[in-house]
């Protein structure tokens, strides 16, 4: 099979000047949809028949978990692709994924203890949902530090990517961790194929702030992976020649 | 075999490996790393007797009592009993009750069982399913369902049916099946 | 506008500071990706111009 095609595709000027175009883009569209979300939220949408207004924290809580995951999963993909590959853009993508859903796994487990606290009685249970959330939060935290940790940054790459692999199998067991265990966590409101257990004048904001926060991930890792490629090309001549134009 | 080839077999070989031994761990834990357990296995005697536990049910409708406790006159005294529709636990609890804490609640009590099998708890979480609406809808909902509702073993029918659905193992399928709370009046409306 | 639910129910403390944490979270990733492709092309210029100074 050829595949020049690809690494065409994947090769650091032309991502470079892909991330440069659609970042303002991706921006834009997540401005939209997180400020309509939110407002619509927090404002505008009825309060939960038993949960009154504090179910409300779900409009913060389940778009960090989301972007927790998927930051994840696009981590390891990238990393994987890396590996087999030996398409360097790969561990460009990957280094920059990690701080993004590092931060937001941070983010859903606080944003979820502080749901929690009124709600079930409790800041933090050793219950599965939140156990895994929390070793993902541990594995962002070793797959930065390994990569960091080698003299060569290749073997950090390498090192970082396999880890990231390893972990991936965290993703399923977070997702459904409410199904296979007894759990204090309460099941999935969006399902892919099931109905969603929410009416739509709660669930339209919802979903808007989900996809604000998708197209967020995406414009944040489009400047990181910049940032990345600037440092990880800087012997080429390309990056030579575009800061040499004033 | 190219050396691409030999990385993906490599690759995939640590993914399924990983994967098979961590699904391996998953179903033999499922047994044992139980968040809480149903009244229904504490009758079957799996519970431990010498340890503390969590037991989880739906509290029992017109089963709660509440005494001011005389040691912290803040805090109240509670007895209710704890049900996944085939046995019941009775439970004790001293302090403060989450929100959520209603009649008709799945909730989950931590402590010990005593000699008389009543569950002594030091701690009571409440837990919600994952159905919102606003309190309209489901006051509307109440009332369609009100014959059913009044009787204390009717949800089974809707236990069974969300457990069929596979939404979650099985005392969480009972706890969740129904929106039994009753909708209190002072939720603000936007 | 001003009937706006601010107190939302009591949980006012709780909805609003993680509502406050995470709008902190998209903040930060904006400054911090930028901060550091700033620094990536300063680091470059500074290293062309080296280059260019050279030759």
């Amino acid at each position: 099979m050829n595949w020049t095609w690809f690494h065409r595709l994947a090769s650091p000027p032309h991502v470079y000047r892909l991330a440069t175009r659609l970042a303002p883009w991706l921006y834009a569209g997540a401005a939209l949809g997180i400020a309509y979300g939110l407002i619509a939220g927090l404002f505008f949408a009825p309060p939960d028949y038993q949960q009154g207004d504090a179910f409300r924290i779900i409009y913060v809580h389940a778009p960090s978990a989301w972007l927790s995951l998927s930051a994840y999963t696009t981590m390891a993909l990238a990393g994987a692709v890396a590996l087999v590959w030996r398409i360097k853009i790969g561990y460009a993508v990957a280094a920059a994924c990690a701080p993004i859903g590092a931060s937001f796994t941070i983010g859903a487990l606080i944003t979820g203890s502080l749901w929690g606290r009124p709600m079930w009685g409790t800041y933090w249970a050793w219950d599965p949902r939140l156990t895994s959330e929390l070793i993902l939060l541990f594995l962002y935290f070793g797959i930065i530090s390994l990569r960091q940790a080698f003299d060569d940054p290749a073997r950090g790459d390498r090192a970082a990517a396999v880890l990231g692999l390893v972990g991936v199998v965290n993703v399923p067991i977070i997702h459904y961790s409410v199904q296979w265990w007894n759990s204090l966590h309460q099941g999935a409101t969006l399902a892919k194929w099931a109905k969603p257990s929410m009416p739509g004048s709660m669930l339209v904001p919802l979903l808007s702030v989900l996809l604000g926060f998708m197209l967020f991930f995406g414009a944040v890792l489009c400047t990181r992976l910049r940032a990345e490629v600037l440092v990880r090309e800087r012997q080429s001549n390309w990056i030579n020649e575009m800061v040499s134009i004033p | 075999m190219t050396p691409r080839r030999k990385r993906l077999l490599i690759v995939l070989g640590i993914l399924g490996g990983v994967g098979a031994s961590v699904a391996l761990a998953v179903m033999a834990s499922r047994e044992n790393v139980m968040f809480y357990f149903d009244p229904s296995q504490i009758a079957a005697g799996q519970a431990p007797h010498d340890k503390r536990f969590r037991v989880g049910g739906m509290v029992v409708k017109g089963s709660v009592v509440k005494t001011s406790s005389q040691v912290h006159p803040d805090e109240i005294d509670v007895r209710f009993v704890l049900s996944d529709f085939q046995h019941e636990v009775p439970v004790k609890y001293s302090g403060v009750l989450p929100d959520l804490f209603r009649e008709g609640q799945g909730v989950i009590a931590h402590g010990q069982l005593d000699a008389n099998g009543t569950f002594l708890a030091d701690e009571v979480l409440a837990k919600h399913d994952e159905k919102y609406m606003p309190p309209e809808v489901a006051g509307s909902l109440k009332k369609q369902h009100a014959g059913v509702m009044s009787g204390g073993a009717a949800p089974k029918s809707t236990a069974a049916e969300s457990a069929a659905a596979g939404s979650a193992p099985m005392g969480a399928a009972q706890m969740n099946a129904v929106p039994t709370a009753p909708v209190s009046s002072n939720v603000p409306t936007t | 506008m001003s009937d706006l639910n601010y107190s939302m129910g009591g949980y006012a403390a709780f909805v609003w500071s993680s509502v406050a944490l995470v709008l902190g979270l998209l903040v930060w990733n904006v400054w911090s990706a930028r901060r550091r492709l700033a620094q990536a092309m300063l680091r470059a210029r500074r290293a062309q111009q080296a280059r260019a100074g050279r030759s």
